[in-house]
C-alpha cells in the first residue's frame, strides 16, 4: 500500500506551473544533428549540418564581409554547419565530416572538439541540471563485421554529459517506431535511410525484436552513381537535394541515382529477410505490421512509390507480413521526435 | 742429379751427370750470420740450405745482392725426372659362374645412404615441439612480468614523524599542479571524470570552454501533437502493463 501512496505524495509536491515537459531527443546523423524538445508551442526542432571547414586565419576578413559565422581555434578558423558546405564550394574544397558511415570517423579524430561544439549548440542549455537526453546510436552494421558502435556511443555519451544532460543512448530505428507506430501499439518495422547507413528495427509492443544496420546510405548512392558516370559525389548529392523524381529520372545523372536507390532498397530488404530468418524461431508476429520508411535519403521525390515498386517484387519472398508501407510524417525529424518521446517518459515515471 | 754453373753469378758445382729434360733448381746456402732474402720471403741462418726454382732465383735481386757480399752461395742443381714404377698387377679374382637354374636376385632400388639420410618429418616434429616449449616458457615469463608490473609497488615506508609539517600537502599541491597542466587521458586515473566502463581512448574533456563563436542553427516548431499523442499512448501502455503485472502478483 505504501508503494501506491508514494507517487500521490510526489504528484502533490510537484510544481503545478511546470511550463513544459522536460527531456530532449538528439538525432546524431552523418549529415545532420537534430534535437527535439517539447516547447510551449509544440515540438521545437533544431538542426545543424554535421560538417565543418577549416581555413587559415587570413580568410577572416573575407568571412566577415560575407557575413559568414565562424569560430577561431588556435591558428585556424572553423566554419561550422551549413555555412561550411557553402563556403567549401567557394574555396573548391570538400567540407570535413566528423562522422563517416554513421559512426565517429576514424580519420577525423581531431574533430571531436568540433563535434562537441556542434552538439552543444544544437542541444542548447538544459532546462535543469542533468536533464534527460536520449541520443541516437546506430545498430552495428551487419555487412561490416569489424565495426561496432562502442566507441561512437562512448564519445557521444561523454559529449552530451559535458553539455549538462543525463545521456541515454537509444537505437535510431527504434526511435522511428516510437514516433510513427503509436496507432499500432508501437509495433512495426522501421527503415531509417540515413546518409552514412541504413538502420532497421523490428518491434512488437515497444519490445525490440531485431535491429541492425547496413553500411550503405545516401553517401553510398552519391559515390556509386558519381563513379558510374564519371562525376563527383558532391555533385550527385547536390542533384539529389535540388530535387529528383525517382519514378521519372531525367538524364544520365538522375538515372544513375535512381539505379543506386533501387539497389539500396533491394539490399536493405534482402538483409531484413536474412536477419529475420535468424530470429524467426524466437520471435512471433501475431499480426501484419506496418513498414515505415524515414531518414534524409528518403526525401528524394517519389521515394515511397519507388520503394513500393521495389518491395512488390520482393513481397513474395519477404518473411514478414506487412500491413502497409508508409513514409514518416517528418522524415528528417522523426528520429529526434522518437527520442524525445522516450526522454519525456523518464519524467512521467517519477 | 746434376749440378753446374748457370750464368755469371753462381758458384759452380759440377754435376755428377746431365740428363735431357731435367729440372734446374738453385740451391741457396747461408754462409754467414742470418740471411734474409726479402723478395723470396726466406730467412736463413748459417748453414741452412734451401732449393728454389731457377726462375725464382733468377728474378730475385736480394738473393744476388747477398750472394755478392758473400752471405749466401748459390748452386744450380739439375734434377732428373723420377720414373715411378707401375703398380704391380693384382691377380684376377677367381671366376664365379652362376648355375643355370639359379634365379637372379630381384632388382632392388639403389639404397640411399642410410648413414646420412634424415627423416624430415621427424625433424620437423622435433623442431615444432622444441619451439612450442620455448614459446610456453616465454609466455610464462611475460605473464609473470605483467603480473609484477600490474601489482602495486610497495611504497617505501616513511614514518610521518620524520617528515616536516605540511610536507605532504606541499607534495600533493605540486603533483596536482603538474598533472593539471598535462593533457589528461581518460582511464589513466581512477579519480577521473570518465567512468571506468568508458573506453580509454576517449578524451577526458571533449568540450573546450574557450572555443566560442556563432553558428547558424536552423530551428522550427511544429504544432503537430503527434509527439504528445505518442507519448500519451506509450504512457497508457506502460500503465496497463504495470496493472497486469500487479494483478499477476
Amino acid at each position: 500500500m505504501s508503494d501506491q501512496e508514494t507517487p500521490k505524495v510526489e504528484k502533490q509536491t510537484k510544481p503545478k506551473s511546470a511550463p513544459t515537459p522536460k527531456g530532449v531527443g538528439l538525432d546524431i546523423g552523418t549529415m545532420n544533428l537534430v534535437s527535439g524538445r517539447r516547447g510551449s508551442k509544440g515540438v521545437e526542432t533544431r538542426r545543424i549540418r554535421d560538417a565543418f571547414l577549416d581555413l587559415p586565419l587570413n580568410a577572416k576578413k573575407m568571412l566577415k564581409l560575407s557575413n559568414t559565422s565562424f569560430i577561431e581555434r588556435d591558428d585556424e578558423i572553423l566554419i561550422l554547419g551549413d555555412a561550411a558546405l557553402e563556403t567549401a564550394n567557394i574555396f573548391g574544397r570538400e567540407a570535413r565530416r566528423p562522422l563517416s558511415d554513421g559512426l565517429v570517423s576514424p580519420n577525423e579524430m581531431d574533430s571531436l572538439e568540433v563535434l562537441g561544439f556542434l552538439v552543444s549548440h544544437v542541444l542548447g542549455e538544459p532546462a535543469e541540471k542533468d536533464e534527460v537526453c536520449y541520443f541516437s546510436v546506430p545498430a552495428a552494421p551487419v555487412d561490416q563485421p569489424g565495426k561496432d558502435i562502442i566507441y561512437h556511443k562512448g564519445v557521444f555519451e561523454k559529449i552530451v554529459s559535458e553539455c549538462g544532460y543525463e545521456a541515454y543512448p537509444s537505437n535510431e530505428a527504434m526511435a522511428i517506431i516510437f514516433a510513427e507506430c503509436a496507432p499500432e501499439g508501437f509495433s512495426g518495422l522501421a527503415m531509417s535511410f540515413g546518409s552514412g547507413m541504413t538502420n532497421v528495427a523490428l518491434a512488437i509492443n515497444t519490445i525490440e525484436g531485431l535491429s541492425f544496420s547496413v553500411a550503405r546510405g545516401g553517401d553510398w548512392i552519391d559515390k556509386g552513381a558519381g563513379s558510374a558516370i564519371g562525376s563527383t559525389q558532391a555533385r550527385m548529392c547536390a542533384i539529389k537535394e535540388q530535387g529528383i523524381d525517382l519514378m521519372n529520372p531525367i538524364g544520365r545523372e538522375q538515372e544513375a541515382l535512381s539505379f543506386y536507390y533501387k539497389e539500396l532498397i533491394e539490399y536493405g530488404l534482402t538483409q531484413i529477410g536474412n536477419q529475420f530468418k535468424t530470429i524467426q524461431g524466437q520471435f512471433a508476429l501475431p499480426k501484419p505490421i506496418p513498414l515505415v520508411v524515414s531518414g534524409g535519403t528518403s526525401l528524394a521525390g517519389g521515394f515511397l512509390d519507388f520503394f513500393l515498386s521495389v518491395f512488390e517484387k520482393k513481397r513474395k519472398r519477404f518473411p514478414i507480413e506487412v500491413s502497409e508501407i508508409r513514409h514518416a510524417k517528418d522524415p528528417l525529424n522523426a528520429v529526434a521526435h522518437g527520442l524525445l518521446i522516450q526522454a519525456m517518459q523518464e519524467y512521467d515515471e517519477e | 742429379m746434376e749440378e753446374g754453373s748457370r750464368g755469371h753469378h753462381s758458384d759452380l758445382v759440377s754435376g755428377q751427370g746431365m740428363s735431357m729434360g731435367g729440372v734446374i733448381d738453385a740451391r741457396i746456402k747461408c754462409t754467414s750470420g742470418v740471411a734474409i732474402i726479402v723478395d723470396l720471403g726466406l730467412r736463413l741462418e748459417r748453414g741452412d740450405v734451401v732449393d728454389i726454382p731457377e726462375a725464382s732465383a733468377q728474378s730475385s735481386q736480394d738473393l744476388w745482392k747477398l750472394q755478392r757480399i758473400g752471405q749466401v752461395s748459390v748452386r744450380w742443381i739439375t734434377r732428373c725426372r723420377e720414373m715411378k714404377d707401375k703398380p704391380p698387377k693384382l691377380p684376377a679374382p677367381p671366376f664365379i659362374r652362376l648355375s643355370r637354374n639359379k634365379k637372379k636376385p630381384p632388382r632392388t632400388a639403389p639404397k640411399e645412404q642410410t648413414g646420412t639420410s634424415v627423416d624430415s618429418e621427424a625433424l620437423a616434429k622435433r623442431i615444432r615441439a622444441e619451439v612450442r616449449e620455448e614459446m610456453g616458457e616465454l609466455k610464462a615469463l611475460l605473464a609473470s612480468m605483467l603480473d609484477a608490473s600490474s601489482q602495486p609497488q610497495p611504497e617505501p615506508e616513511v614514518q610521518q614523524a620524520q617528515l616536516p609539517e605540511g610536507f605532504s600537502d606541499a607534495v600533493k599541491n605540486a603533483v596536482q599542479q603538474a598533472v593539471g597542466s598535462m593533457p589528461r587521458v581518460a582511464g589513466t586515473t581512477s579519480s577521473g571524470t570518465v567512468g571506468e566502463a568508458m573506453p580509454m581512448f576517449i578524451p577526458a574533456k571533449i568540450l573546450n570552454p574557450e572555443t566560442k563563436g556563432e553558428i547558424d542553427v536552423k530551428s522550427e516548431s511544429s504544432e503537430d501533437n503527434a509527439v504528445d499523442e505518442a507519448s500519451q499512448a506509450l504512457r497508457s501502455m506502460k500503465k496497463k502493463r504495470s496493472k497486469k503485472s500487479r494483478k499477476k502478483t
